[in-house]
């Protein structure tokens, strides 16, 4: 049912400028059209500025006379997406969606949304609450979230996942003992 | 526009100064309940709903269905539409999603192979360029567009469409154009363009009766609604403040909450009454309190006064037993009070509450009694009068002359069914009503008059039909309506005074 040669043109658009946009987009399996994951740069001057944030996207078979299903995999804290799930509020991958739009638009409005969050339009109220609140405690949150679950590049990181630790455990492993990768993965194998 | 508005206003207060105030005075009062409100059928909807429509276009210098949809996005209120449109017209069309540039709409036309309309105009399909559509991104000549020129291909537009109709019901009247940031709402004569396969017929026909001007007009105007009654059709249009309307199928309901017509309570009281009707946890609480079956026969006893030797009041049984344990009063005796249930200090404490709420209750099972005693009669009377209408239609047919004049009998039962009607509801009102107040005491005066004058109405034409004094029973109603009349008219002159007495205060 779903446009096979819209969803293949649209990944051969994505691929195009992914060096300039900051968007990046491939499928999880060769053989699946419908399962993308998404990777999305934390806009420069905000607080997720350095973080690779990556999206889960699922196309339904109506695709595109319905939306992308999107959520976040890396964890992030912002008042427009669940610090518990991922989970998006945003009007164009609801109501507002139109077949016009594509996925690469969407992530870009995922970009703008980490701009400029709506917090009278909240997702996760904690989080809103304390955008509007304490903006300070915010933004320091936001920051050590994005360094602690987004950051690219973790040195050891890769080594502890290559051993069949979790990406979550091992970057917290990493970050409470200082970035020493020895350190983290001992910690890791007492804790298992 | 202005200008002439307020000359007539001005007229109009003249007019009405001159005119010998206290004759008139009466008249408008008498009529409030009864007009405020007309009941329209399909065709007088769509005859109302063209009309404004006509002014409108005419007014603005627009098409039909510009008018309708900038109608619709006013919630059909024409004053506020020209007001607002004069002054922003720009903001008016993209909340109603109208287009008023050029036209660049594309259709093809169902019926003419080969043609294309651009712009109304129509064309060769020959002649089209060939565009890459953004919703397949494949490149086609067979495309189309509403008035912005946003073009999409045909095969995309039409599944768009027909998803629109399907995900959002009524609401596909309000589908816009794919183009990112366009608020251009979907046209009629585009989606009929679109959905030509016999497999959109339903979707097409759907659409249709969203965007038909009778729905809309009654859908989407805050003064009309549709008569709630099975299968009725009818549409009800009510001056602002209305709230009890009655259909001509005789289904009675009020025009601000929905429910049936509970005049001359308030829609604030009848949600209140319902919502402890509803938990009469109250009534039954007190029932468990004072009421207990007996042991023996199951028949339920209530206390009365402080004694807990109870006496079953079954003539057949009059088994004797103690209130607290429910045991043979025989076993007590010769132990006086010395059940082991017992506790004095407990039974003081209930007893003092149980008197406060005792007066309550009791207050609102008197008014529940009555309310419900209406009810029922309402139900039996509904029956009656629908045989009636039955009857007498069919002796009329017969030509029978003792049935001509029977005609009357109609009318008697219609006042019947409101005076009854709102009975019911005085004890609603009158429930809410504070408790030593002059004004309940004038309320339930009028309430009684209007009662006496309604069951002796309701005995008249009980009556087997030859019985039936034909002037008795019309005096009766004429009596029995004035009677209401003047009972709602205390209501409302009570109503003014607290509105008054609010503002001035606050
Ligand atoms: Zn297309
Ligand atoms: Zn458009
Ligand atoms: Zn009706
Ligand atoms: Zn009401």
């Amino acid at each position: 049912m779903a446009d096979i040669n819209r969803i293949k043109k649209e990944l051969k658009d994505c691929a195009k400028d992914s060096e300039t946009s900051g968007l990046e987009v491939k499928l999880v399996d060769e053989a699946n059209l419908l399962h993308w994951k998404g990777a999305i740069k934390g806009p420069i001057g905000t607080p997720y500025e350095g973080g690779i944030f990556r999206i889960d996207i699922v196309l339904p078979s109506d695709y595109p006379f319905v939306p992308p299903k999107m959520k976040y995999d890396t964890k992030i804290w912002h008042p427009n997406i669940s610090s518990e799930s991922g989970a998006i509020c945003l009007d164009i991958l609801k109501n507002e969606w139109s077949p016009a739009l594509t996925v690469r638009t969407a992530l870009i409005s995922l970009q703008a949304l980490m701009s400029a969050p709506e917090p009278d339009d909240p997702q996760d109220a904690v989080v809103a609450k304390q955008y509007k609140e304490s903006h300070d405690e915010y933004c320091a949150t936001a920051k050590f979230w994005t360094e602690t679950y987004a950051s690219p590049k973790m040195p050891g990181l890769d080594m502890l996942l290559s051993m069949g630790f979790g990406e979550e455990k091992a970057k917290a492993a990493l970050l409470k003992c200082d970035m020493n990768v020895d350190a983290a993965m001992e910690a890791l194998l007492s804790e298992a | 526009m202005d200008r002439d508005e307020s000359s007539y206003d001005c007229s109009d207060d003249e007019a009405d100064s001159l005119e010998p105030s206290d004759d008139c005075f009466d008249e408008p009062a008498v009529t409030r309940h009864d007009v405020g409100f007309a009941v329209l059928d399909e065709e007088a909807c769509l005859a109302l709903a063209s009309k404004v429509v006509e002014e409108v276009s005419v007014l603005l210098c627009c098409g039909a269905e510009v008018a309708h949809s900038l109608l619709r996005s006013f919630k059909w209120d024409r004053e506020r539409l020209i007001e607002e449109y004069m002054t922003d017209c720009d903001a008016c069309a993209k909340t109603a999603g109208i287009h008023l540039g050029a036209d660049k709409s594309i259709t093809h036309s169902p019926t003419e192979k080969g043609i294309v309309r651009v712009g109304g105009v129509p064309k060769t399909k020959a002649n089209l360029p060939p565009i890459q559509c953004q919703i397949c991104f494949e490149h086609s000549t067979e495309y189309s567009a509403l008035q912005c020129g946003h073009a999409y291909c045909n095969a995309c537009y039409c599944t768009y469409a027909v998803s629109k109709v399907a995900d959002e019901g009524h609401g596909c009247v309000y589908g816009r154009c794919p183009a990112e940031q366009c608020h251009l709402v979907l046209s009629k004569a585009l989606v009929a363009s679109l959905l030509t396969d016999e497999a959109h017929r339903a979707s097409l026909e759907q659409f249709a009766r969203a965007s038909s001007l009778s729905r809309s007009f009654v859908d989407d105007n805050a003064h009309i609604k549709w008569c709630p009654g099975a299968d009725c059709g009818k549409a009800i249009q009510a001056r602002p403040g209305v709230t009890g309307v009655a259909c001509t199928c005789g289904t009675r309901f009020c025009f601000k909450c929905g429910n049936e017509d509970h005049s001359p309570c308030s829609c604030e009281d009848l949600k209140r009454w319902i919502a402890k009707c509803k938990d009469d946890s109250e009534t039954s609480n007190w029932l468990m309190a004072n009421t207990k079956a007996c042991p023996k026969c199951q028949t339920s006893i209530e206390k009365n006064g402080g004694c807990n030797h109870m006496t079953c009041r079954n003539g057949a049984c009059k088994f004797e037993f103690c209130w607290v344990c429910c045991g043979a009063w025989k076993d007590h005796l010769g132990s006086f009070y010395a059940c082991n249930k017992y506790d004095p200090r407990t039974d003081k404490d209930k007893k003092k509450k149980q008197d406060s709420s005792r007066a309550a209750l009791e207050r609102y099972l008197h008014h529940y009694a009555r309310f419900t005693n209406h009810d029922n009669s309402l139900k039996l009377e509904t029956e009656a009068k629908v045989m009636m209408e039955k009857k007498v239609k069919e002796m009329e047919a017969l030509g029978n002359k003792a049935w001509i004049d029977c005609r009357f009998l109609n009318e008697a039962n219609e006042a019947l069914h409101e005076c009854r009607y709102a009975l019911k509801f005085t004890y609603v009102y009158a429930f809410y009503l504070p408790e030593k107040h002059n004004f309940r005491i004038h309320f339930e005066m009028q309430q009684m008059e209007l009662e006496k004058q309604t069951e002796e109405l309701a005995e008249q034409l009980e009556r087997a039909v030859e019985d039936i004094d034909h002037m008795k029973v019309v005096n009766c109603y004429h009596m029995a309506r004035k009677r209401k009349h003047n009972l709602f008219e205390i209501v409302e002159a009570r109503h003014h005074q607290e509105d008054e007495g609010g503002s001035s205060s606050g």
